[in-house]
């Protein structure tokens, strides 16, 4: 996971599915506008389902919603993985 | 840079009053901590909708769905990271 937040997606303990869908939740996150169904394809291909490829997509953009309000505001960074429970 | 220091003033645990009191204990009481996350904070100037962004995340992300827990986390490291944001 740490690798993960400091941006190592190559040293990440990842399957070749997860990777799959990383490489997938970057697209969307940089450029959601240019994902194709082929892109979706590749996942279902991975073995991912309709239902996971759909809440990746949620997770992805709720925590782009969050990074963005927490880098406008200016929090200083918290471990956000350490106080991950918003709510347990 | 303490939490006081953020771009856009936000309402810290001893400040707060009537509703947005009301929410931070509510948060207290079901994570167990004391301190307000930074994040959370960030909604304090609408407690109302702070209410909803705990329900939102807590059903979306921190609850078993069709993907686990922690492909979840690796998910939101990894979209982190590409927004740039350290929190």
């Amino acid at each position: 996971m740490q690798a993960l937040a400091q941006g190592r997606l190559d040293e990440a303990e990842l399957s070749q599915a997860e990777r799959a869908l990383l490489d997938y939740v970057k697209k969307v996150t940089e450029a959601a506008y240019r994902t194709t169904p082929e892109d979706v394809q590749i996942l279902r291909e991975h073995g991912w389902t309709e239902p996971q490829i759909a809440e990746a997509v949620y997770i992805t953009a709720m925590f782009a919603f969050f990074n963005r309000v927490a880098d406008a505001f200016g929090i200083p960074p918290q471990g956000y993985l350490e106080a991950n429970a918003v709510t347990k | 840079m303490a939490d006081g220091d953020t771009k856009i003033r936000l309402i810290e645990d001893a400040d707060a009053t009537g509703d947005v009191a009301a929410v931070y204990d509510e948060w207290r009481q079901k994570s167990g901590r004391q301190k307000m996350p930074g994040i959370l904070k960030c909604f304090s100037h609408r407690p109302d909708f702070l209410r909803d962004v705990m329900k939102f995340s807590d059903t979306v992300h921190f609850s078993e769905g069709h993907l686990s827990r922690r492909q979840k986390e690796a998910i939101a490291s990894w979209v982190s990271w590409l927004n740039r944001c350290p929190y």
